[in-house]
């Protein structure tokens, strides 16, 4: 054959190959916007923000449902594992079918939706997806993207009221994108099989919330931010529990809880 | 290993006009190809195949040509065709066409290596168009222009002489 035939067979098969995995490698979109803001500047502002939740909502305090919730979130964050944040859970008395994480941990649980659950184990369900929001820093990406780096950190500077407000607005009202509902909805899954606490749950707080409200509802954004609960409804039944699954109730009277409410 | 013998290389001077428009159109006519060939890649890599069996037996300097466009399409179109496998796959992902909304999720959730793989087979398509043009233009003025790989590789099937060809002369003109 020819000379240097070969030599240059190799190089168009490893340009082409080389450039496969260049073009896999790179990132056409910068789309970790939540990285460029630490974990212990998220804590910040979680705490501003959570103060202003506080001050729009009334906080539900009562040693029987506090107790419940501990019960929980011990629970859960033994299944999680070591975590940067120091999770803190609010009930709040509103009668809204909602829960939803601020940053830094902060998790806020609306009175409405511990009332339609039958179990600790749908609530806990909704809390690991959740957390599986926070743990993946879903909440600081949707801030940055929606307000923009600059204003997220000039809060800390400033504290002005008003945008503190803002902040906590955008935290509650808007929505995650899909993928990061897919993420947190298996993050739940994981956890509350690692919790010991059966991943079906999640299904069972999904239906529930759907017969409630029907297909959609705007005040369920943390569960219906796509009206699509049908196909997470589904996803969640076919998560494959190990064999060696055992599921142990969650010591909570939860009759009492609702009581308390 | 004996070495392979070429038959000697034609100059400008050689080559009939009827030559240079018959190596140009090896390249040109894959632009018409590629229209047509679209949604199934395979009738661009067709129509160069028919080219070079039309064209191969003109003259060397055309077969030359007509391989070179012939080599180099046929990795074009296989990248090509696992493209669109790949996307339909994805498409069908459930063995039906997907609603809207699955539709698009089918896309966002699509792995990094799908979307390099989109990106390499551009490049390879735009330098395939490119080298081509640059191909027919060349071929036109009557000279050569050697692809990496497939322009040798051309060469060796275009100018080496068979064995048949070299048969030892038994008559000889008169001394």
């Amino acid at each position: 054959m020819i000379k240097g035939l070969y030599k240059e067979f190799f190089i168009v098969i490893g340009v082409f190959l080389l450039g496969w995995i260049a073009f896999t490698l790179f990132k056409w979109v910068p789309d970790s916007p939540e990285l460029s803001v630490p974990v212990e500047t998220e804590q910040e502002i979680g705490e501003l923000l959570a103060g202003q939740v506080l001050s729009q909502y009334k906080e539900i305090e009562n040693d029987t449902i506090a107790e419940a919730i501990s019960v929980m979130k011990t629970r859960l964050l033994d299944a999680i594992g070591p975590t940067n944040y120091d999770y803190k859970l609010y009930v709040l008395d509103e009668p809204q079918v909602n829960a939803f994480a601020t940053l830094g941990g902060h998790i806020f649980i609306f009175s409405g939706i511990i009332e339609i659950t039958e179990s600790p184990e749908e609530l806990a369900a909704v809390l690991a997806h959740e957390m599986g929001h926070v743990e993946e820093r879903h909440v600081v990406n949707k801030l940055v993207k929606e307000m923009g780096l600059n204003v997220v950190f000039s809060i800390l500077t400033g504290s002005d009221p008003v945008l503190v407000g803002e902040l906590a607005r955008a935290t509650i009202s808007s929505s995650f994108d899909r993928s990061q509902e897919s993420s947190a909805d298996l993050f739940a899954l994981k956890t509350l099989e690692k919790a010991e606490i059966s991943p079906r749950y999640v299904s069972t707080a999904f239906r529930r919330l759907k017969e409630e409200h029907g297909d959609y509802n705007e005040n369920l954004e943390f569960l219906m931010s796509h009206p699509n609960i049908n196909k997470r409804i589904k996803e969640s039944l076919e998560y494959e529990l190990s064999e060696d699954f055992e599921s142990q109730p969650l010591e909570v009277d939860w009759e009492a809880v609702k009581r308390n409410l | 290993m004996n070495e392979t013998q070429y038959h000697p290389i034609d100059q400008i001077e050689d080559i009939s006009t009827r030559q240079r428009e018959d190596a140009m159109g090896a390249y040109l006519m894959m632009f018409a190809a590629l229209a047509a060939g679209l949604p199934l890649p395979i009738i661009n890599l067709i129509a160069a195949i028919i080219y070079y069996i039309v064209n191969k037996n003109k003259s060397r300097f055309v077969k030359f040509h007509s391989l070179q466009s012939l080599y180099s399409q046929l990795p074009t179109t296989l990248l090509n065709a696992g493209l669109v496998f790949w996307t339909f796959r994805i498409l069908f992902k459930d063995g039906s066409f997907q609603n809207g909304e699955e539709f698009l999720e089918g896309f966002a959730t699509v792995s990094e290596v799908y979307w390099g793989y989109v990106w390499v087979v551009a490049v390879a398509n735009l330098l395939y168009v490119i080298f081509s043009i640059i191909g027919a233009v060349k071929a036109r003025k009557g000279r050569f222009y050697y692809f990496l790989f497939f322009g040798k590789l051309a060469y060796h099937y275009a100018y080496r002489i068979k064995d048949e060809e070299s048969k030892p002369i038994e008559n000889k003109p008169p001394v």
